[in-house]
């Protein structure tokens, strides 16, 4: 396994880029916004957020993979899986003002930039330009949160799984199949079903061309 | 429908109140240009303002009346959530990812806006800081409502949701069908009435 990168202006050049393909902001404003964030590593399977965390802080994802989960009825149900060059906050406390109930995990060494919230406030009143930026990343994640209700709602397991696959497939072979059964909310045995589903429909498309 | 009943002047007072509490510190000028960009409209009770598989970028200020949401599943009707007045009505998921509407939206009682095209609002965003900034915290409050709705969804009883509804919208138990009500908390009208008598 690759040792994380220490260089913090590594990092910092990273979330540049990542943050001006969101939206166009000048040079010495993003300059000046990207080097509020410190530099963190957390270690596999360590907590970045638990419940009832009141610290709130803005997190990009320079390298690693992270779990959201809450716990109902004695058992962990996955929210959500972030990835790297992903963005991730206390969305509970954040914006509903209320205790976070749900837990932020690295399921691998996880690199990552972080701002405390009261200086992103600060730095986004003082800049239209990153004020912008902030109004696009606040609506994109309200938008994929909306999208992955409304998934839940109309579309089947299979039809979730394939999504899944689609757009989070790098992640599958990271991830333990436990947790993506419980991101689509059926049991283990239901996934493996599925996997072998997949994977002999994949196999005859395969065969019938040859 | 009679226009006069609210003029414009008194639906653009209401949405200068609602966004100044939404962003305190915002521009009284730049406001009052926002604000004149809104146009007035109004629709007949059982008016269907947004339609399944529709791309509207309008967003709609309710000044008076009373908007249910819902979607169809396995051809029943689900009421997700009820609009009434000083609250903010759009297909969000629409305006934010250009992908077709999942919801419907159908007025319960005659129901007078101002509207405005998200294009032009975000015209207006980028125009100005102050603007921008209440965008973002208008998303944020939105945003906010929508992961409450989850949480309850997810940890509470139908009768712990029924008291928070009563709570908030007392004034919505006369003004909705009850079949409403008990399909928005996931129960039957039988067992809503069943709280009703406890509370």
């Amino acid at each position: 396994m690759n040792e994380p990168i220490e260089d913090i202006e590594w990092h910092r050049q990273t979330l540049k880029q990542v943050l001006l393909r969101i939206a166009y902001v000048p040079d010495e404003d993003i300059t000046e916004f990207v080097n509020l964030f410190s530099l963190k590593v957390y270690p596999k399977k360590s907590i970045i957020i638990a419940p009832n965390n009141m610290h709130l802080k803005g997190y990009f994802i320079s390298d690693g993979l992270i779990r959201m989960y809450y716990i109902k009825n004695n058992k962990e149900i996955t929210e959500d899986f972030r990835g790297t060059h992903s963005f991730f906050l206390n969305g509970y406390t954040q914006f509903a003002k209320m205790p976070n109930f749900d837990y932020f995990v690295a399921l691998e060494t996880t690199t990552c930039l972080e701002i405390e919230w009261n200086e992103l406030e600060e730095i986004l009143s003082k800049y239209h330009s990153l004020e912008h930026l902030g109004r696009r990343v606040v609506e994109l994640h309200y938008a994929e949160s909306m999208r992955v209700s409304y998934n839940s709602l109309f579309l089947s397991v299979e039809e979730r799984y394939r999504i899944f696959l689609k757009e989070k497939g790098t992640l599958v072979n990271k991830v333990s199949l436990k947790y993506i059964a419980s991101y689509l909310g059926i049991s283990q045995e239901t996934l493996s079903r599925l996997r072998a589903k997949l994977k002999q429909s994949i196999d005859e498309k395969r065969n019938n061309r040859y | 429908m009679k226009k006069e009943i609210i003029g414009i002047e008194t639906r653009q007072n209401q949405l200068k109140e609602y966004l100044k509490k939404i962003s305190p510190s915002i521009n009284l000028n730049e406001l009052d240009e926002l604000v004149a960009a809104f146009i007035p409209d109004e629709y007949p009770k059982k008016y269907l303002l947004l339609k399944e598989g529709d791309f509207s970028d309008t967003i709609y200020f309710i000044c008076k009346g009373l908007i249910r949401n819902y979607y169809i599943k396995e051809e029943k009707e689900i009421n997700h959530w009820i609009t009434k007045e000083n609250m903010l009505v759009a297909a969000a998921y629409t305006i934010a990812t250009g992908n077709k509407n999942f919801i419907n939206y159908e007025t319960l009682e005659d129901t007078y806006v101002l509207k405005i095209k998200y294009s032009v609002l975000e015209s207006y965003y980028l125009k100005y800081h102050s603007l921008e900034h209440l965008g973002r915290r208008i998303v944020e409050l939105y945003y906010a409502a929508f992961m409450k709705m989850t949480y309850e969804v997810l940890f509470l009883s139908a009768e712990e949701r029924y008291k928070i509804f009563v709570h908030q919208h007392a004034d919505l138990l006369n003004r909705l069908p009850l079949r409403y009500i008990a399909s928005y908390l996931g129960i039957t009208p039988e067992t809503l009435s069943r709280l009703r008598a406890k509370y």
